[in-house]
């Protein structure tokens, strides 16, 4: 009980100060918090994630375009590997330019409808996230 | 009820007598392996026994968030404060495998509170920012609209605005097996696959050890100890009922959580909302993956047998669309699911109720030298380890005082550069990043293994990726006992192959290192894979039904065939 | 006029364009991509039925397979098709695709549906049975004893392929099923294994490359019943590699059937898509949005907005992997929106716990889905064909799975056949008079 009435007293006072401050005070908004985050290579996803990602992650595993591509652009290495995580993107920023040089191969082959074209988007657009503030 | 209890016992026969071990420990999840590790690091000798893999239970279904506990702010100042330290404490001896996670909390205009929903939830966390330096937290934000829609800009609703606040998050798996690894270096002996069906007790009705049979097999052998700490999570009242009648005070309300996996990381930051009944669920980036969570539904269900069904599936999947809409299309991998141990209600202090453990001295109920470790959450797990063993330690005598929160977990000592482990092993940046994440300052032991062979540093599963040297590290030194405790250890299999590209390769491996026959190498691709589709099958649509479909593929002729009765 | 438009170029589809080709008719290929034939492990699975139980006789030939299986499914396309159109079907898709794939020098072991099922190894590391094959995997049988040993090549460094597991295995099963252990050495040789099989297989058509491989596997192989090796034996030059380094070794030289990423697959897939171009038959890619005019399919719409036009049309779009069938909210053809049955009839649920089953290895009913088909393989609808002129082949076809009935190219080649003979009017194929 005495924790109970403790906690509302502690957030009672600080409600009462944030009203009787607030006109006052500037709000530094969202910039010191990004900031911050961003020396931790944490940033907002590129703004067309979501809708490259829907073709992007078809992929399933099955190999066909590494066979194809004799294993020189290992594209289903990149839509398993660095392309699923943004923060990964800049490991291997060469994977971009890789995948597009071999995209008609890919779309060739690709039993599950993976883009090419998606799956490199994300991951330059990320790298560009990542690097853009720098 | 508390350590108080425990003071009542007599010290003089608290190790007296002959055992074969000062404590045993039931169960393997974060309170067990964090009990072992501070009770070890103490000078007791420990047996832990867990009946299936460490984290199988609620530790390894949970979130992996190690919140400070904004929640208990509305209650208990003290335990918000102790929280937020022990969150820090987490950190510091487990940098490696901890990672923030910033979340915005977009606050809508047809809200609980309406148009005082910002005034209030700003005031909140301007309050709870008074503790997060000892998480190493970011002061919070209050974002407007604009602000939101920069960081998350698939964002859709009407929002006055928002609050970003960042929080901490865990791999639940890699925390036991640390904890259990350490336990080991101080002298504690692990065993997995060993349940304990049984607890001793002499004539007056004191505890003096347990029954443990290994799974699969028929013998049960005898275990005598000082004392027996039953860690059972959302099974601890029935362990807590081997003692009879002592074992009274365990009361668990058991509560099903569901996650919901997707392929990628769609987001770097997490997402809080209120679903349709307007309970908090949220979406939130973990590793390579991203999950929505959770439910909290009572269940009376198998506990050794928990699955996601439709219903919840669309109720999250139903609350996260409404905000971030770009979720419809994507890619779902798996549904984990996981029973929460939550205490019940009644008859617990509430101060137990407040924090949501019990440290329970079966004394009170005329079985001495037993306690069970009731409720808690993944968060302040060294908290209650640390409850639990001042009590225990007091039993036995034991002077030394816990020291979990001085030391790191084995590799928490420092981070190797990752482009120089790359360089040096010529391996790829990637896989160097991630070996570096599960394992910390041992990663150059792990990446040793891999130049024994021309195969060493091969990728086994492209998912991680999880190279070869990784996989006989795990098994060599991580208490692995079948193929599917890899998924723990080195996220073998659980990405979007489901086992397709990697089961093959690490069941040979494993047999390899086990000098398995061929039968058995079988046997352990079809564990891995039966493990793997538990978390598939309630998801299995798009094109996770085209992966099953290639899994089936794959292994053709592989596949135990049945006989071929006719269809119903 | 395009008398026949076939939609999927996987075995199903291009067996029946080009027994449509045999036939006359004028024809053209919409494939969008590659599916699941390119994953093929080099068999050919016609029919395989696991044994009914201990106190019934296994099958003992292919024929007894392809009965048993009937006997018990149902609804499976040979049950479907009734044994004697099932037959035909098989010997008449065989008898267009194997000159076809011999064209483009890609040999097939003739399928004799009176001899039983061999015992081919696997880099699975197993013996699994086969009706047919490639025919550089066709020339080891391990379900029968084998009287002297076989070597195994080791490529250095080769984790996709280790030399002594797959022994192991190979040799375990051999032995459970042909009652003695055969003898496995391993054969160790210098070449970088490290490589993808793809990219080493692209190498040994390199002649001094398979010359230096023919130099170090000699002096091991001597005395030997032949040479098993993963299936990297080239990749278009496939047949002069084969044919070489057996001259060179002077003993047959058995590639292992193969496992995803497939090299035979590729090769299948590449040869099947050259026999069309050898044809004469045109890709106009991937199609859409069916034009209909009352009960028939008039034409679709192509990937590049134009339509394409036709008599008649065989569906042979495949299954989940290649996007036939999928589900999003619920279970539908891709194409036509067509129904979609299991092995056990109607897709009534629209939720998974009925129609997967908690383990991996069961059987099922969702992994059987598939358009109904008639006995002449139209697509049903309502009780009734679909459409007067659409008829299905491969995959698409539901009602059946090939994980352990191995029959997903049986099913392929009788179907693709039989559902282009039927698009041409000929429905009497194999039927009595």
């Amino acid at each position: 009980m005495m924790r109970q009435l403790r906690a509302w007293w502690v957030l009672g006072w600080a409600l009462l100060a944030k009203v009787l401050l607030f006109p006052f005070m500037r709000n530094k908004g969202a910039r010191p918090w990004l900031e911050q985050l961003h020396k931790e290579a944490i940033v907002p996803i590129a703004p067309a994630t979501w809708q490259l990602a829907t073709t992007a992650s078809r992929c399933i595993g099955c190999g066909l375009c590494d066979v194809v591509t004799l294993g020189a652009a290992s594209p289903s290495r990149i839509s398993f590997g660095v392309g699923r995580r943004a923060a990964d993107a800049l490991l291997d920023l060469d994977a971009a330019t890789r995948l597009r040089a071999r995209a008609r191969d890919v779309s060739r082959v690709c039993p599950a409808g993976v883009s090419v074209e998606a799956a490199a988007t994300l991951v330059t657009d990320n790298a560009r996230m990542l690097g853009a503030l720098d | 009820m508390t350590a108080v209890a425990a003071r009542e016992n007599p010290t003089a026969g608290g190790r007296a007598g002959a055992a074969d071990v000062d404590v045993l420990i039931i169960g393997g999840g974060v309170n067990g392996t964090g009990l072992a590790r501070d009770l070890a690091k103490r000078g007791a000798s420990v047996l832990l026994c867990e009946k299936g893999d460490l984290a199988r239970g609620a530790s390894g279904g949970s979130s992996g968030m190690i919140h400070g506990g904004p929640r208990y702010l509305l209650h208990d100042v003290e335990t918000t404060r102790h929280s937020c330290a022990d969150s820090g404490y987490i950190q510091r001896i487990a940098p490696h495998i901890i990672f923030r996670i910033p979340f915005i909390m977009p606050v809508e205009r047809g809200g609980e509170f309406g148009r005082l929903g910002m005034l209030l939830y700003d005031t909140y966390f301007s309050v709870y920012d008074r503790f997060t330096p000892l998480k190493n937290g970011i002061p919070h934000a209050r974002l407007s609209r604009e602000d939101m829609l920069a960081i998350e800009p698939g964002l859709v609703g009407d929002f006055l605005g928002g609050i970003a606040l960042d929080e901490w998050g865990i791999d639940p798996g890699r925390l036991c097996v640390l904890n259990a690894l350490d336990a080991e270096a101080h002298g504690a002996r692990v065993r997995t696959y060993t349940e304990v069906v049984g607890i001793l007790r002499d004539a007056a009705g004191v505890v003096i050890g347990g029954r443990l049979r290994r799974t699969g097999e028929e013998t049960v052998e005898e275990v005598r100890a000082h004392a027996v700490v039953n860690c059972g999570g959302p099974w601890a009242a029935k362990v807590a009922g081997l003692a009879g009648e002592g074992g009274a005070g365990v009361r668990l309300r058991p509560g099903k959580g569901v996650h919901l996996v997707y392929e990628r990381r769609l987001c770097n930051f997490g997402i809080m909302t209120q679903a349709i009944d307007g309970r908090q669920v949220f979406m939130m980036p973990y590793q390579n993956e991203t999950w929505v969570g959770t439910t909290d539904d009572d269940y009376y269900g198998d506990l050794d047998d928990v699955t996601a069904t439709t219903d919840e599936i669309r109720y999250l999947c139903e609350a996260l669309e409404r905000i971030v809409p770009g979720l419809a299309g994507q890619r779902l991998i798996g549904a984990r699911t996981g029973v929460r141990n939550t205490i019940y209600g009644w008859g617990v202090s509430e101060d137990a109720l407040s924090r949501g453990y019990a440290v329970v001295d079966h004394a009170r109920a005329g079985a001495p030298h037993f306690y069970s470790l009731a409720g808690g959450k993944l968060a302040s797990f060294r908290l209650q380890a640390q409850e639990a063993a001042d009590t225990v330690a007091h039993q036995l005598g034991i002077l030394a005082a816990c020291d979990t929160h001085h030391h790191a977990l084995p590799g928490g000592d420092s981070l190797p550069n990752e482009l120089e482990l790359s360089r040096a092993y010529g391996i790829a940046p990637l896989a160097a990043r991630r070996l570096i994440y599960r394992h910390g300052s041992l990663a150059p032991k792990v990446l040793d293994i891999g130049r024994e062979s021309s195969t060493g540093f091969a990728t086994v599963c492209a998912s991680e990726p999880t190279l070869e040297c990784e996989v006989r590290y795990c098994v060599r030194h991580e208490h692995v006992q079948r193929l599917g405790d890899l998924m723990a250890r080195c996220r073998l299999a659980i990405g979007p192959c489901q086992g397709s590209d990697c089961g093959l390769r690490a069941a040979q491996i494993f047999g390899e290192e086990r000098g398995l026959d061929p039968t058995s190498v079988r046997e352990a691709l079809m564990e891995l894979l039966g493990r793997r589709w538990h978390t598939a099958r309630p998801v299995l649509g798009g094109a996770q039904l085209a992966q099953a479909e290639l899994l089936m593929t794959e292994y053709t002729g592989l596949w135990q065939a049945p006989a071929m009765t006719p269809l119903a | 006029m395009n008398d026949l438009l076939v939609i999927g170029s996987g075995l199903a589809g291009v067996t029946a364009a080009l027994e449509a080709k045999r036939r006359g008719a004028h024809v053209i290929m919409a494939s969008r991509s590659w599916g699941a034939t390119a994953m093929s492990t080099g068999a050919l699975d016609i029919a395989f039925s696991p044994a009914l139980s201990p106190a019934q006789q296994l099958p003992r030939t292919v024929a007894e397979h392809i009965m048993d299986i009937i006997a018990h499914r149902p609804r499976h396309p040979y049950g479907v098709l009734g044994v004697e159109r099932t037959v035909a079907g098989l010997r008449q898709g065989m008898s267009v695709i194997a000159p076809a794939l011999a064209a483009q020098d890609l040999a097939l072991a003739p399928l004799d549906l009176e001899a039983d099922n061999r015992g081919l190894p696997s880099t699975l590391g197993a013996v699994l049975p086969a009706a047919s094959a490639l025919a550089s995997h066709w020339d080891a049988d391990f379900y029968v004893p084998q009287s002297a040993p076989f070597g195994i090549v080791q490529f250095n460094g080769s984790a996709a392929f280790d030399a002594p597991r797959l022994a192991e295995g190979v040799a375990c099963d051999a032995q459970a099923a042909s009652g003695t252990l055969p003898q496995l050495v391993v054969l160790p040789v210098p070449m970088d294994g490290r490589v993808p099989a793809a990219v080493l297989a692209r190498s040994l058509e390199d002649v001094n490359v398979l010359d230096e491989l023919a130099r170090s596997l000699a002096p091991q192989v001597r005395g030997l019943a032949g040479v098993l090796l993963p299936p990297v034996l080239g990749l278009e030059k496939h047949a002069f590699v084969w044919r070489r380094l057996g001259e060179a070794l002077g003993v047959p030289v058995i590639e292992m059937l193969g496992h995803i990423p497939s090299v035979p697959g590729l090769r299948l897939a590449l040869a099947l898509e050259a026999a069309l171009v050898a044809a004469g038959i045109e890709n106009v890619g991937a199609v859409s949005a069916p034009i209909i005019e009352r009960d028939r399919v008039v034409g679709l719409a192509t990937a590049k907005g134009n339509e394409v036009r036709a008599d008649a049309f065989v569906l042979a779009s495949g299954r989940f992997i290649a996007g036939g069938v999928h589900w999003t909210n619920a279970c539908r053809e891709a194409i036509f929106d067509l129904p979609v049955v299991t092995e056990h009839g109607e897709l009534a649920a629209d939720s998974f716990e009925s129609m997967v089953r908690p383990l991996p290895g069961e059987s099922h009913p969702l992994l059987t889905a598939g358009v109904l088909v008639d006995r002449e393989l139209r697509p049903m609808r309502e009780g009734r064909p679909a459409y007067r002129n659409l008829f299905a082949a491969g995959m698409v076809v539901g009602g059946f799975a090939s994980r352990y009935a191995l029959c997903a190219d049986g099913v392929a080649l009788a179907t693709g056949a039989l559902a282009a003979a039927g698009a041409l009017g000929d429905v009497a194929i194999g039927s009595k008079p």
